[in-house]
């Protein structure tokens, strides 16, 4: 056995670490937003010269931030779950209900993901262009929200990895709590 | 099998697996994705990825993490301890006057907030132990806090009506307007309540001993100071928006360099308050997102399949008219709230009632006040209302979940009631945007 749990301890910890490091550059981007859209603000009001992509930008920006802060999210247990009965349970119950229902999270990231490979490589073949008055090509965006549902399926994966461990009974020291480190 | 029976079956799915506690998104967007391959084949697929990237493209969506930021920097800035001072001052001499000027404070707050989370931490961290100390009744305190912070969702700015406005394809600024009045009304009915009743019952709410609040005029002066920021604040997001220098996504980002800036001036604009404030607004901004971006696919399947139409056939052939089916579906909807967790019901309802809301002939932008005002009684009702399990966080430990759950009875009351004013009279919700807007 031993030589299978190694591989999935280092899956673990490299994803957790990528999705911390993305999560920690990503957070900053609701500063730029707020810039973005102040700087718009003041040049299109004070001195009457709007600017025809900071909107779309910052639309951008927004789901860059969402998207590529889902797996980080998830790391450190932001999303959302309807606890009524969840919250009751045990640490071993919750991995074991949480292994079963696993596989609604991956239906839903593998279709997001296989959509987002093919809106993405459509983009890039035709050079599609966003339809707005700016029109800016539309395949970065595409990309990096294909981009992070990847990073949010590895992220499923690795929790999944840390469930199995802990329905199992096995030793769960290894797994480290990032809700401490923030 | 009938598209409308799929559908129910959808829904049904939906609601078994999410008891489960799986993530909220996962579940919305796993039965959505599973459906649409069974419904549609292959070509189902794209489905997902075709709304997450739909929503990206609409603009308002924008103002939905800066606000969440706004709420986490003001809530951290302290800001709201300096007027509570001030209230202090102005309303000690009256019965119950801490709670009325808890009211006052939670409706300023809910003019820089967008959501009701950062009302209840200023609520508990400010006010209730202030009240408290005061020798107060435990269940008036618990009640005022709650009902009080549940008016950030509707008076502007609100992220549910920008919600709301995506799903109904409606005007945001229109629907912030429309929360005034309703917001105002809601605020001045829970006032009425606490003055009778601490007429009646005073040593719920005991006056402040004169020395408490008649201190001298220098002080006073200085307590004014108080409500400098929250004015400037205010100002610099909905009043610029309002007098329309500044667009709905504009004004979002002049609101968050205010908050900035009068964090600043209280001194807590430091790394380690900054750092917080967005890591919490990553994930509470990406959860929703994650939400909302799966139940728009869930919309999406329900869109095809012809739902609503079903749903609205099987209202009207049961002799419903329309007001029996707006009424009939707010108590569904608030019956959903007591087992549904909150944030999850706003939205997998909107996309079902929204559109059979639109279709029967309503006024849309009364419905997102309607819709909002059901929401912020779902927060609040138990067995699973969020805002009781925040207070009982927050709470000090004398303060047992059964206080907290019959603390609020009165206020759902009074709630229930400004629906029911409403519903008689739309007009107290169309008059304000119909005013600034036109027809």
């Amino acid at each position: 056995m031993d030589f299978m749990i190694k591989p999935l301890k280092i899956y673990v910890r490299s994803v957790d670490s990528i999705s911390t490091i993305v999560g920690q550059v990503i957070k900053y981007l609701i500063l730029v937003m707020i810039g973005v859209l102040t700087y718009e603000a003041i040049s299109r009001t004070i001195f009457n010269h709007p600017d025809k992509w900071a909107l779309e930008m910052t639309e951008f920006i927004n789901g860059t931030y969402y998207l590529l802060g889902g797996a980080f999210v998830l790391l450190i247990g932001g999303h959302v779950r309807m606890d009524v009965f969840y919250d009751k349970w045990s640490r071993r119950k919750k991995a074991i209900v949480d292994v079963i229902t696993f596989v609604f999270s991956l239906a839903y990231l593998t279709g997001l993901l296989l959509g987002g490979i093919s809106s993405t490589s459509f983009a890039i073949k035709y050079a599609q262009k966003n339809y707005s008055a700016w029109g800016p090509p539309i395949a970065p965006m595409k990309l990096i929200a294909t981009v992070g549902i990847s990073l949010m399926l590895l992220q499923v994966i690795s929790e999944l990895i840390k469930d199995i461990t802990i329905a199992l009974g096995q030793d769960t020291s290894w797994i480290k709590n990032v809700e401490e480190n923030l | 099998m009938s598209y409308s029976f799929i559908a129910l079956l959808m829904f049904l799915t939906m609601f078994v697996v999410l008891l489960s506690g799986r993530h909220i998104y996962a579940v919305i967007g796993g039965v959505a994705s599973i459906f649409a391959v069974i419904l549609w084949g292959p070509g189902g697929i794209d489905m997902g990825f075709h709304s997450a990237f739909t929503l990206i493209n609409w603009y308002p969506l924008v103002t939905l993490p800066i606000f969440v930021f706004i709420g986490y920097l003001f809530s951290e800035s302290k800001i709201s301890e300096d007027l509570y001072k001030l209230i202090h001052i102005l309303m000690g001499s009256l019965k119950g006057g801490l709670a009325i000027g808890t009211i006052i404070l939670m409706a300023i707050i809910s003019a820089i907030n967008g959501l009701s989370v950062a009302g209840m931490s200023v609520g508990s961290s400010v006010a209730l132990p202030e009240m408290l100390k005061k020798k107060y009744d435990k269940k008036m305190v618990t009640g005022v806090i709650q009902a009080g912070s549940s008016l950030g969702i509707l008076i502007p700015p609100s992220v549910v009506l920008v919600l709301y406005g995506m799903i109904a394809r409606q005007p945001v600024g229109q629907l912030w307007l429309a929360g005034v009045m309703p917001g105002l009304l809601m605020a001045t009915l829970f006032v009425i309540y606490i003055v009778v009743r601490c007429k009646i019952q005073p040593k719920l709410g005991p006056a402040l001993s004169r020395e408490e609040w008649d201190v001298p005029f220098k002080e006073k002066i200085h307590a004014l100071r108080g409500g400098i920021l929250p004015l400037f604040i205010i100002l610099m997001m909905s009043g610029l928006f309002f007098m329309g220098v500044t667009s709905l996504v504009e004004s979002a980002a002049t609101g968050a360099v205010a908050t900035i800036i009068a964090a600043a001036i209280k001194k807590r604009l430091n790394w380690k308050v900054m750092n917080k404030v967005m890591t919490q607004s990553l994930s509470v901004s990406a959860m929703f997102m994650w939400v909302v971006m799966s139940a728009m696919a869930f919309a999406a399947i329900f869109d095809g399949l012809g739902a609503v139409h079903a749903i609205k056939t099987l209202f009207l052939s049961h002799g419903f008219g329309p007001i029996g089916t707006i009424v009939s579906m707010q108590v569904s909807f608030l019956l959903l709230g007591t087992f549904l967790d909150d944030t999850a019901m706003l939205i997998i309802v909107a996309p079902l009632y929204i559109p059979l809301v639109i279709s029967l002939g309503f006024n849309p932008i009364w419905y997102g006040v309607l819709y909002t005002i059901t929401c912020q009684i779902a927060y609040l009702t138990p067995p699973f209302g969020y805002n009781l399990f925040l207070m009982k966080a927050m709470a000090p430990k004398e303060i047992t979940i059964g206080d907290i759950y019959r603390s609020i009875v009165p206020f759902v009351f009074i709630m229930a009631g400004t629906i029911a004013i409403l519903i008689l009279f739309p007009d107290i919700v169309t008059w304000l945007p119909y005013k600034y807007f036109g027809n």
